[in-house]
């Protein structure tokens, strides 16, 4: 298990408008592409291996499924701030979204999400 | 010597400048007095009249992240930029620069080093709405020259509430020491229980009323012994999952030490309730 490289996937993505964009139209490639060239980078220059995803939260990632990855601990702050722009335009209103949000991860209570 | 000549506390809930920038007549009851209470805090501040500010809050996971993550750390640098793309995304927030005190940022962080609190520096700060919105409301201009000081209360573990008293404490008695006699305003941002991320969040009440009015009541009475037995980590999560930002004022308390706590509310609206908190040096003479 990575909660450490899920959060920074998650972080990474939402603070980034083109990384944003390439997870909303292509999740599946974006998650193995970022695995590779942008998981296991500190900057540009050094690489580190301390992480890898298991295969659970790949696969959680690529299918954007915010309950399995809530459940699993993920920072539920960055996780929330991701998932809103993933998710808001299928949902008529913020409103709506919230509750299908809220509805979804309720069962999980409060998973650690410390790293 | 440099001395504090006001504090004050606010909530820097970022859909707060979203709400202000829809048009006078579509304001909600909550948001005429919402802007009431920031409005009350901008003329203490400008009454005041500091030269300088210090801005306490917490990075969002804008800069920070648990690659490398400060429990405190201070800005050193002449401007700011302010504002990061989600924040414009989510919130509209107004991406803007604000100037920096480096002489003061140099003179805090050389002070407290020598008095056993460990600042984290960055020459390179980026400040998120932890910052730009409490500025919004309490100082608009955005003129005066800011030393940003950034807090953990994101990632745990987090330090604990006696620790933020501390740092204040020590922050205070490091600027009290300053040759010279500027004028330095405090403005510290927060919240009181809340929820983001949690199947709580967005409820149309507040989140603990219980823990609102007694951290009002901390604040106000400047019981500080009871507010740092009460802030436990699991207390604040309880009361909602990023209510830790509370202890943010309770490093102003330590800032005000010796100040009189001339307001301290928590606003209740629909949805969480909003802190408002001013700490004002006692006049000579009074009680």
């Amino acid at each position: 298990m990575s909660r450490y490289l899920v959060d920074k996937f998650l972080y990474r993505v939402d603070r980034d408008e083109s990384a944003l964009k390439a997870y909303m139209e292509n999740p599946v490639a974006f998650v193995a592409n970022w695995e590779e060239e942008e998981g296991p980078w500190l900057n540009k220059a050094e690489r580190t291996s301390g992480h890898r995803f298991t295969e659970e939260e790949r696969r959680a990632l690529a299918e954007r499924d915010f309950e399995k990855l809530y459940a699993m601990g993920a920072h539920p702050f960055i996780l929330w701030t991701l998932m809103l722009p993933v998710y808001e335009k299928e949902f008529p209103n913020f409103r709506a979204l919230v509750d299908h949000y809220n509805n979804k991860i309720r069962p999980h209570g409060r998973p650690d999400f410390s790293t | 010597m440099a001395h504090i000549v006001c504090i004050v506390g606010i909530s820097h809930n970022p859909f707060h400048h979203h709400l202000i920038s829809q048009p006078r007549s579509e304001w909600s009851p909550d948001t005429v007095r919402i802007v009431e209470r920031g409005n009350l805090l901008r003329e203490k501040l400008q009454r005041a009249e500091p030269e300088t500010l210090i801005m306490v809050g917490n990075d969002h996971f804008h800069q920070f992240f648990m690659d490398n993550m400060p429990a405190f750390i201070l800005g050193k640098m002449d401007s700011f930029d302010g504002t990061y793309y989600n924040e414009v995304r989510e919130f509209s927030l107004p991406r803007c620069h604000v100037p920096g005190d480096v002489e003061l940022a140099q003179q805090i962080l050389e002070g407290t080093l020598k008095r056993g609190v460990d600042f984290s520096y960055s020459n390179e700060l980026k400040v998120d709405h932890s910052v730009v919105v409490p500025l919004i409301f309490v100082r608009p201009e955005m003129d005066l020259p800011i030393v940003p000081i950034m807090t953990n209360c994101v990632a745990p573990p987090i330090p604990p509430a006696e620790r933020f008293y501390q740092v204040g404490r020590v922050l205070r008695s490091v600027i009290d020491e300053i040759p010279g006699n500027k004028r330095i305003g405090v403005v510290v941002s927060g919240n009181l229980s809340l929820e983001v991320g949690g199947p709580l969040q967005f409820d149309p009440r507040p989140m603990n009323e219980e823990f609102d009015n007694q951290a009002v009541g901390w604040i106000s009475r400047g019981d500080i012994q009871t507010a740092i037995r009460e802030c436990t980590y699991d207390r604040m999560t309880g009361a909602g999952n990023v209510t830790h930002a509370f202890v943010n004022f309770l490093l102003a308390m330590g800032l005000a030490e010796g100040f009189r706590c001339t307001y301290a509310e928590g606003f209740k609206r629909k949805g969480s309730t909003q802190p408002f908190f001013a700490w004002e040096p006692k006049t000579e003479g009074a009680a």
